[in-house]
């Protein structure tokens, strides 16, 4: 089997699948946390009344931990903005630049060509594009009433 | 609720969960059997089993390298970071969770943009700060830092959490006794 990370057609896709790798348990184990807080007489009461297993999934549960997803579905398109070190251990930004994001650009520019100007620059692009989400997600909490 | 799944359902839910846990177990052990191979091994063969298991690496690295100090200085760090952030992000989170501070808004923009910054753009800047108030090779310097870049993070995951906690539960303490303060509450 040929090394994905070899070849620039695919390295993308290689880098793309072991940074969802390292950030799923992540994931996992803070739904698991806001699952935990959920009632457990809800579920119950769900089941009493004769719901179905993803009835309770869509209609109980995944309503009860919606803020914790929308928060981590902010933070996971803040921090794959920044995406840095896997890409930069895994195949440095290469072969030639299919690799390339903003985390490891910025790194070279500072680093190996030493603009470090240039480089703040690209970081502050990464830091917009953020802000995106980030005012987004301000401008969902402003308009529910009390909750999300 | 395990009557709710048919059978099916339920093979293909631990075919899916045993083919993640493998995923994450895999590297964990192969980190495991490559700590008892020597170099050459390693590199002639990646994936290969140790053929003369050298557990006296682990003797070695704890003389040698000085791994417990090392040891002791994650965990003085680790410690201090947690304290510091649990410390500032708890209350933080409650206030912001109930919209009890004017211009919760902003302040949440403010601690969420700061998640946008890259960490090695700050790393350099950093150090020439630090070194010119005279706080490196200091324990404290580095758990204020820990503690500044995890803050935001924490604030908002804990607000999440407090969000499910029913506002009738806080009025109630309220009401039962008049002297406690909201803050109390928490």
């Amino acid at each position: 089997m040929s090394n994905p990370l070899g070849d620039p057609a695919t390295s993308l896709y290689g880098v793309l699948l072991v940074d969802i790798w390292h950030w799923w348990g992540y994931l996992a184990v803070i739904y698991f946390a806001a699952m935990r807080q959920v009632d457990i007489t809800l579920i119950e009461a769900a089941v009493v009344d004769g719901a179905s297993y993803f009835a309770t999934f869509r209609f109980v549960l995944l309503p009860m931990i919606l803020p914790t997803i929308l928060f981590m579905l902010l933070m996971s398109i803040i921090w794959s903005f920044r995406v840095f070190d896997w890409i930069y251990i895994l195949t440095e930004g290469g072969p030639g630049f299919s690799s390339e994001v903003l985390g490891t650009l910025a790194y070279k520019t500072a680093f190996q060509q030493m603009a470090v100007g240039k480089a703040s620059a690209y970081s502050l692009v990464m830091s917009m594009l953020g802000l995106v989400a980030i005012a987004v997600y301000l401008r969902i909490q402003y308009k529910s009433e009390k909750t999300l | 609720m395990t009557s709710l799944q048919s059978k099916t359902t339920q093979f293909f839910a631990y075919l899916f969960l045993g083919a993640a846990a493998f995923s994450v177990v895999f590297p964990l052990v192969l980190m495991i059997l490559n700590s008892l191979r020597t170099n050459f091994e390693i590199l002639s063969s990646p994936l290969g089993l140790p053929e003369t298991p050298n557990f006296g690496i682990y003797r070695q690295v704890w003389i040698e390298s000085r791994l417990g100090g090392a040891l002791l200085n994650s965990c003085l760090v680790a410690a201090g970071t947690v304290t510091l952030v649990c410390l500032v992000a708890t209350p933080a989170a409650w206030v912001i969770a109930r919209r009890r501070v004017p211009g919760w808004m902003a302040i949440s923009l403010y601690f969420l943009a700061t998640t946008t910054v890259p960490v090695q753009m700050f790393i350099f800047p950093l150090y020439f700060l630090f070194a010119k108030i005279g706080l490196l090779n200091n324990h404290f310097a580095l758990m204020f830092v820990y503690a500044a870049i995890y803050t935001p993070f924490s604030l908002f995951l804990l607000r999440t959490y407090m969000l499910s906690i029913p506002i009738e539960l806080e009025e109630a303490a309220k009401s039962m006794v008049p002297e406690t303060s909201r803050y109390s509450g928490a």
